[in-house]
């Protein structure tokens, strides 16, 4: 069946309002005004040079993709046991854990940013770059514990005791005929868990400290002095960085599935 | 010989809830044993505590006179084939077969050679390189078939496994395992709800409620000899209706109620017994009114291709009659009589059953 042409049209128009900006973005980090201006005047690269020749954003883009990555797989490591025992067992208190697991979504990441540096300031004192590490961590956990257990769940159990019933003790089982069908699940979990770390701001702008900052924090230190194509620049940049990425993931494992199921 | 021995094992999942109590279950060497029951009777939980899933609370599962109570299930070499197949879905067939002979560090050669030879079993020849995405469900449930057997397991244990294949592949796949588990003579345990399943591949059907045996036997013992009302009703005899013995003569059981007769054969219940009755659609006849037998009015008729069902309204209450003929010989509204072949009719002494 083909839709009707008014739906087309508000397709259309919500395509606009959700690219218009990055548009504008875009188009605005050629200009060669000083100040962020919409249309632009001219037309350089000056400010993607410049860019990519600041220490303090090449340092903190290396800071958040090693953050993200390191709290990402130690997020996975800890959440696919999590979902592994939330999803095939029942014990007593199971959905209160549930329930406890999804907390950190739920809660404002302002109030989470400013007790974990409560907690990293009064009881567990540890360098800027570990506990940055341990508070993204604890955010990603229950996006991980979320996606692996939706996989899990569609995962028939009778699956794996097939694969005990032909010899494999549960923990082969479980690396040998689970894992690999989680494939897509993990997948989704990396892509989701990297993305919110890489663009978290409130816990980060509390846990960040001399000398090891996160790039959207950085990015908003920036903003508050200078008011120029810079950051226009560096937002379109970060814009294909994500765009290579996800082409990346889906060239070689196929997100379609990833995303899709 | 006997082969494997279920004793007086008490299992269940939740702690103070047993879905078996004190069960005993001997299954012989080569046989294929029928679970048969409703949802809920416990046959799966029997079938799940064999293969070692479920340990049992008390009692022991003996396989040729060795302890298997405590035996994990992995280091048990029983063959498992599930309703839903349970194939491995990022295999293909030919590593989904080969996966427990890799479990076991079988030498590459020999995999192949064996594996082989499970496809050709089930004839899947050509199918090895598939996913199991790729194959319809009757080549799936092969495929399961062939990953189970070609572990040459000492028992094979099979839940429902044709429940998910449409009517017509059902009836093939079933003379098809009939025929490997003949050709292996592997011993095996079929667990079904559908009684016509369990008679057509059962050496011996083993019907089960409630967590305890109701009846078991040979497929022929259970049809035609229920041994209790919940039997008779599983086995077809839907019609139903109590009666009171009246007397004997000779090999011959005559009931009564409301001033009709109806005769069954044997079973030694002495006059005045209070009993009910039941009688399979198609072990009554319809005639013309007179002679011997309930007289009834026809309430409706119904034409299944080679049989006719009726609907009769009698003092004894609403009965159904199936007759093998291909064009109604009575019509809504007809005076009729309803006679039963004595043989065929089942009588069990009332208050042991409702």
């Amino acid at each position: 069946m083909r839709a009707p042409r008014s739906a087309l049209v508000v397709l259309f128009l919500t395509l606009l309002f959700l690219l218009g900006p990055f548009v504008i973005l875009f188009w605005a980090s050629f200009g060669t005004r000083a100040s962020l201006a919409f249309p632009p005047e001219g037309f350089t690269v000056y400010w993607f040079k410049k860019v990519l020749g600041m220490r303090m954003f090449v340092d903190s883009f290396r800071v958040s993709v090693l953050l993200a990555l390191s709290s990402t797989v130690a997020a996975l490591a800890l959440g696919i046991p999590a979902a592994y025992a939330l999803v095939r067992s029942s014990f007593p208190g199971k959905s209160l854990l549930e329930l406890f697991f999804t907390s950190p979504i739920i809660v404002p990441g302002l109030v989470l940013g400013f007790s974990l540096l409560q907690f990293f300031t009064a009881v567990a004192r540890c360098p800027v770059a570990s506990r940055l590490f341990l508070g993204h961590m604890v955010i990603l956990f229950p996006y991980t514990v979320r996606v692996i257990s939706a996989s899990l769940r569609n995962f028939d159990p009778t699956v794996e005791e097939a694969a005990v019933s032909l010899g494999a003790p549960r923990w082969l089982a479980f690396f040998r005929v689970v894992l690999p069908n989680l494939r897509a699940g993990i997948m989704a979990a990396f892509i989701l868990a990297f993305i919110t770390s890489f663009n978290n701001v409130p816990v980060s702008l509390f846990l960040s400290g001399p000398g090891v900052t996160t790039l959207p924090i950085q990015m908003l230190t920036y903003m508050e002095y200078y008011y120029d194509p810079t950051i226009a620049a560096l937002s379109t940049l970060l814009i294909f960085f994500t765009v290579v990425i996800i082409q990346l993931v889906e060239k070689t494992l196929g997100l379609s599935t990833t995303l899709g199921g | 010989m006997e082969y494997l021995r279920l004793a007086r094992v008490t299992v269940g999942y939740r702690k103070g809830e047993p879905i078996l109590s004190d069960f005993d279950l001997v299954v012989r060497e080569g046989e294929l044993v029928s679970l048969l029951g409703p949802s809920g009777c416990g046959k799966t939980t029997t079938l799940r505590t064999i293969a070692g899933f479920l340990f049992p609370w008390r009692g022991k599962v003996l396989l040729k006179d060795k302890d298997y109570t405590r035996v994990p299930p992995h280091r048990r070499n029983f063959g498992l084939v599930y309703q839903n197949y349970a194939l491995f879905p990022h295999l293909s067939v030919f590593e989904n077969v080969a996966f427990g002979l890799r479990m076991r560090r079988v030498p590459r050669e020999e995999i192949r050679r064996r594996v082989q030879e499970a496809l050709r079993l089930v004839s899947l020849e050509g199918f090895e390189r598939r996913l199991p995405g790729q194959l319809s469900g009757g080549q799936r449930q092969r495929v399961a078939l062939a990953r189970a057997l070609v572990m040459r397991p000492e028992l094979l244990l099979l839940d429902e496994p044709l429940s998910n294949l449409d009517a017509k592949l059902r009836a093939g796949m079933r003379t098809e395992l009939k025929r490997i588990q003949q050709e292996l003579s592997v011993t095996a345990i079929y667990v079904t709800h559908d009684q016509a399943e369990a008679m057509a591949l059962s050496d011996r059907v083993v019907l089960m409620r409630s967590g305890r045996i109701e009846q078991e036997g040979t497929p022929r013992e259970l049809y035609f000899r229920p041994a209790t009302p919940f039997v008779a009703d599983f086995m077809g005899f839907t019609n139903r209706f109590t009666a009171t013995v009246e007397s004997r003569e000779g090999e011959e059981l005559v009931l009564q109620k409301g001033g009709i007769r109806i005769r069954a054969r044997e079973k030694d219940l002495p006059p005045g017994t209070e009993v009910t009755v039941a009688i399979r659609p198609s072990s009554l006849r319809l005639s013309s009114p007179g002679g011997e037998g309930i007289p009834a009015r026809l309430v409706s008729c119904a034409f299944q291709g080679e049989s006719v069902q009726y609907v009769v309204e009698t003092e004894l209450g609403e009965l159904m009659v199936v007759h093998p003929e291909s064009t109604p010989r009575f019509s809504p509204g007809d005076e009729v009589v309803v006679r039963a072949v004595p043989e065929e009719v089942a009588v069990f002494p009332r208050k042991e059953d409702a």
